[in-house]
């Protein structure tokens, strides 16, 4: 017995001795040869492998200079698929022939045959997919087209907030491929409303940075699917939280019009716009009233218990008579702390930075509130906690502008529970509008306001789109009165 | 290659390595640290000796050892905590290759990290009984004879046995933000068989846990499983339903232990449906638990005392955020829940202090004064139940798995016949709100994490279906 023990121990001691000796390090880029992968799931992990390895390899610049969309993004548009990522996806789809895949692997193939550039294949394995469904199986050509648009606009959002499980790798997007499919898509009979907009809606977004025409065309067509809305289905939830979009629509199709009013006055600008969203929202003053921006509407004054970086104490905010920008600082805004330098935080920054630069008169406020800790801090003193916020987003991050901080009253949830509840503090209140436009529910929400102290657009893709156009607008405004200001 | 790499030997009178060894190494990879800044580092070292059986002969037996260090560098300037580089190569090239990764992350990080990080809270974290030098002590040849011993019954018996025996030691040390070296070494022993009729008519099983092996008694674990297994033979078909049930305190223990692993979960209680989720406050605009509310039978407490002489857990514990005391709590005081664990995170920003409650799965559950023959002789109709295997949860709150081991049928207050398994799917929440009897708690088999649960009377038990194993 005991003999048998030692022997075991022995072996097992031998074994594992062994096997920690057989241990290599795994190296990127993928070292294996991929070639002789026999599955299209071994493909798609490898070259995700491989583009995460290349694209986490430049070292981060701090710098205000970021363009709008980062490099790696921008290039996404035109550019393809890192040429190491495109070898491993071209040497491990080597295999596989869009004539004769099987066809239970149509999606995975499908990204496989577009990372590796053979869009010849991807092409014959789509056809081959589509000549599989009945002439009467509406909702099966609707999935395999679905399926098929994403996989060649890359895109991996669905509009539910799941992302999908196929790794996907179209770079650049398959515009032209894409818009065809969207197209063949809209005309089948099963497909609601709502996945028609969203189709539109992806084929636009994918093309803004690449083929600006193709964009304007998808925006038409999504928002025509709006227009043509029941009053019923524009009361739903599924337009509802497709309203932001619309908005980014419109802006984006009549961007040209609704700049010449603002350069008329905010109230033409205010009009043209209400037009425009009452369109397609319809008559139902519930929608248009819930889900509008809260423009042509007076802008609140700010309240502050600290202000941070005001030369005047004596003027209020926004201040009279000039250009304003308010922006709202939100708890959430804690996470982009962690982010990297491509997330939407650190662009955004940057945006908000050359935005100053760019108009130096322009007056930025930045709204912030105490929550009784800050980032991994707790729980410092409200003084503490707004010079905090103080050195955080005017020292750390250099965001241009007056800092304004709200002292937050609060109670607690009875014992056991004890968790703080915060009350809501003035300037949430005053600028937060009807039923979706609250304040807390977003992310750097913006408002500009022209010098009337009239707020004139809230929604932006960004602090470089659109934005700056119209600060301009409205400073050359303030500069050259137009010559009928009746209207504004 | 230094000398810590001798630990890596087995032949070595160090299994595992102390609080010297660790103060050592973590000295020697902060002098690898480059660029100034701070070096934190976890070691987990850990060594184990086991032998498993089965037919009434060893498959196995071994001795093994490993160790984890973790390395994160914070560069000046900045105090974030970082996800660790880890290894388990102790070389003078592995950890400075490891420190060089930690600081290459390190870098990446240190341009949008703010240099704001709540201090670990100053404590003096207690020093449970988690130390016997005899369960440190079990050799090879012990454990060897130790089987002997416990198969020899079982094989004059004419049954067969399979079983496994495990004795471990491990030291865990931490170097927080600059504070002194935290260090706690703990062992844990276990011991369980199953006895089965050749003729797979029967089985017995018995197992017990304990950080001291003398407080194990093996032989009395033999002859449990011995007498389970021959009095479970020739178990009879009964139909699936709702009946009463005597759970014995294993039985209990694997129905319970979900219950604890809920209690663990205050963020997941408060915003995900499940037992311990009152709902949504659309009001508050937050989600909100069970906390204050009465959830089980008020003769039920559930607790947990780090200090309880057969509980005692290592006494800090580290969410990311640096490590904090593990502190007693009582998770549910007759009936009502009092008490839910978070980390540091959570205390920050949820409750704005810096004082989280640990979360652990050792646990002692209050008893009563009814003896299980008591219980038997006051059922009119009901099951006994020797434990359960393979419960998983179905759905928020409910769960299935089978009897195992020795069920019986009781009768007019009496144990009349064995019977065969059965699938049940029910709640243990379910289990604690219906309630007749309770027993004396006692330690119970969990080498994970120890536990002390009483035998319990329940009615209206959900069985669901027969099933033909033994």
């Amino acid at each position: 017995m005991r003999r048998l023990g030692m022997l075991l121990s022995g072996l097992v001691l031998g074994l594992v001795t062994s096997a920690a000796q057989g241990q290599t390090l795994f190296a990127t880029p993928d070292t294996l040869d991929v070639a002789r992968y026999t599955t299209v799931e071994e493909c798609l992990a490898a070259i995700s492998r491989v583009k995460d390895s290349v694209e986490n390899e430049p070292e981060w610049i701090w710098r205000d200079t970021f363009p709008a969309t980062p490099a790696r993004l921008a290039d996404d548009a035109h550019a393809p698929l890192p040429a190491r990522v495109m070898a491993v996806a071209r040497r491990c789809s080597v295999r596989f022939e869009g004539g004769s895949a099987p066809l239970e692997n149509f999606a995975p193939l499908l990204s496989l045959f577009v990372a590796a550039g053979r869009d010849v294949e991807a092409g014959a394995l789509l056809a081959r997919r589509l000549k599989e469904v009945s002439p009467t199986g509406d909702r099966e050509r609707a999935a395999v087209l679905d399926t098929a648009i994403h996989v060649y606009l890359g895109n991996n959002q669905l509009p539910a907030g799941q992302s999908w499980p196929l790794p996907l790798f179209a770079q650049p997007a398959r515009l032209a491929a894409a818009e065809s499919l969207v197209t063949a898509f809209v005309h089948v009979k099963s497909v609601p409303w709502d996945a028609r907009f969203d189709s539109y809606g992806a084929l636009a977004m994918a093309a803004l940075s690449a083929d600006t025409i193709l964009a304007s065309r998808a925006v038409r067509e999504m928002l025509a699917v709006a227009r043509g809305l029941s009053d019923l289905e524009r009361r739903s939830s599924a337009f509802q939280s497709r309203a932001w979009t619309i908005n980014l629509g419109l802006m984006v199709d009549r961007k040209a019009a609704l700049l010449d009013s603002l350069r008329h006055s905010t109230a033409a600008y205010v009009a043209l716009w209400r037009e425009q969203w009452g369109e397609v929202a319809g008559k139902d003053s519930a929608v248009l009233e819930g889900f509008a921006r809260p423009i042509g509407r007076p802008a609140p004054p700010i309240a502050a218990d600290w202000w941070f970086g005001r030369d005047d104490s004596t003027v209020g905010r926004p201040v009279k008579g000039k250009v304003n920008l308010v922006v709202f600082l939100n708890p959430g805004d804690f996470s982009c702390f962690e982010e990297d330098f491509t997330s939407l935080c650190n662009r955004t920054y940057a945006g908000l930075r050359r935005v100053a630069q760019r108009f130096p008169t322009l007056q930025i406020t930045l709204v912030a509130q105490t929550y009784g800790f800050f980032d991994k801090a707790a729980p410092p003193p409200p003084d503490a906690e707004a010079a905090l916020l103080r050195q955080a987003w005017l020292t750390e991050r250099h965001l241009p502008g007056t800092l304004a901080v709200t002292n937050t009253p609060f109670w607690r949830l009875p014992a056991p529970d004890r968790r703080r509840i915060n009350r809501d503090v003035a300037n949430v209140v005053h600028y937060s509008f009807g039923r979706t436009w609250h304040v807390p529910n977003w992310i750097f929400p913006p408002f500009l306001i022209d010098q009337d102290g009239t707020i004139v657009e809230t929604a932006f893709r960004s602090f470089d789109a659109d934005l700056p156009e119209m600060i301009g607008i409205l400073l050359a405004r303030q500069v050259t009165p137009p010559q009928s200001g009746r209207d504004r | 290659m230094s000398g810590l790499g001798r630990f890596l030997r087995l032949d070595d009178s160090l299994r595992f390595l102390s609080r010297e060894e660790c103060a050592t190494l973590v000295e020697r990879i902060r002098g690898f640290a480059q660029g100034g800044g701070k070096t934190e580092v976890d070691v987990t070292s850990w060594w184990s000796g086991e032998l498993r059986w089965a037919r009434n002969r060893v498959s196995l037996a071994s001795d093994r050892r490993d160790i984890r260090v973790a390395v994160s560098r914070g560069l000046p300037g900045m105090t974030g905590l970082l996800s660790p580089v880890a290894t388990n190569q102790v070389d003078d090239v592995s950890l400075a290759a490891a420190v060089r990764a930690a600081e290459r992350w390190a870098h990446r990080m240190k341009y949008y990290r703010p240099d704001i990080v709540a201090p670990v809270p100053d404590f003096e974290y207690t020093k449970p009984a988690i130390w016997s030098d005899t369960t440190y002590g079990l050799t090879t040849e012990e454990r060897g004879r130790m089987a002997r011993a416990l198969v020899d019954p079982v094989e004059a018996a004419g049954m067969l046995s399979a079983g496994y025996i495990e004795v471990r030691a491990q030291g865990t040390a931490s170097t927080p933000q600059e504070k002194p070296l935290m260090y706690a070494q703990q062992t844990t022993a276990q011991c369980s068989m199953t006895v089965r009729d050749p003729e797979g008519r029967g089985s017995g099983w018995a197992g017990a846990s304990s950080y001291d092996w003398t407080r194990i008694d093996p032989e009395g674990l033999a002859r449990r499983a011995l007498e389970k297994c021959l009095a479970s033979r020739n178990p009879v078909t009964i139909e699936p339903g709702r009946y009463t049930v005597i759970l014995e305190p294993q039985a209990v223990h694997e129905l319970v232990a979900w219950v604890v692993s809920d209690l663990n979960k205050r963020q997941a209680a408060e915003n995900q449906p499940g037992p311990l989720n009152a709902g949504y406050d659309t009001a508050l605009r937050l989600g909100r638990s069970k906390l204050g509310l009465k959830v089980v039978d008020e003769r039920v407490t559930i607790s947990h005392d780090p200090m309880d002489p057969a509980l005692g857990v290592i006494p800090f514990d580290d969410d990311g955020w640096g490590p904090y005391p593990v502190q007693a709590v009582t998770w549910i005081d007759h009936g009502v829940l009092t008490a839910l664990s978070y980390g540091r995170a959570y205390a920050v920003r949820e409750l704005t202090d810096n004082v989280p409650i640990a979360p652990r799965l050792a646990y002692r559950m209050s008893g009563g004064p009814t003896s299980v023959e008591e219980m038997v002789a006051t059922t009119k109709r009901g099951l006994l139940v020797t434990r359960f295997w393979g419960v998983r949860p179905l759905e928020q709150g409910l769960f299935t798995g089978l009897t195992r081991d020795g069920l019986w049928l009781i009768e007019n207050g009496k144990i009349s016949k064995a019977v065969k398994n059965l699938r049940f799917t029910d709640s243990p929440w379910f289990l604690l709100n219906s309630l007749e009897q309770l027993g004396e708690a006692q330690p119970v088999f969990s080498p994970d994490a120890p536990a002390i649960v009483p035998p319990l009377k329940a009615r209206d038990f959900s069985f669901t279906s027969l099933i033909d194993a033994i």
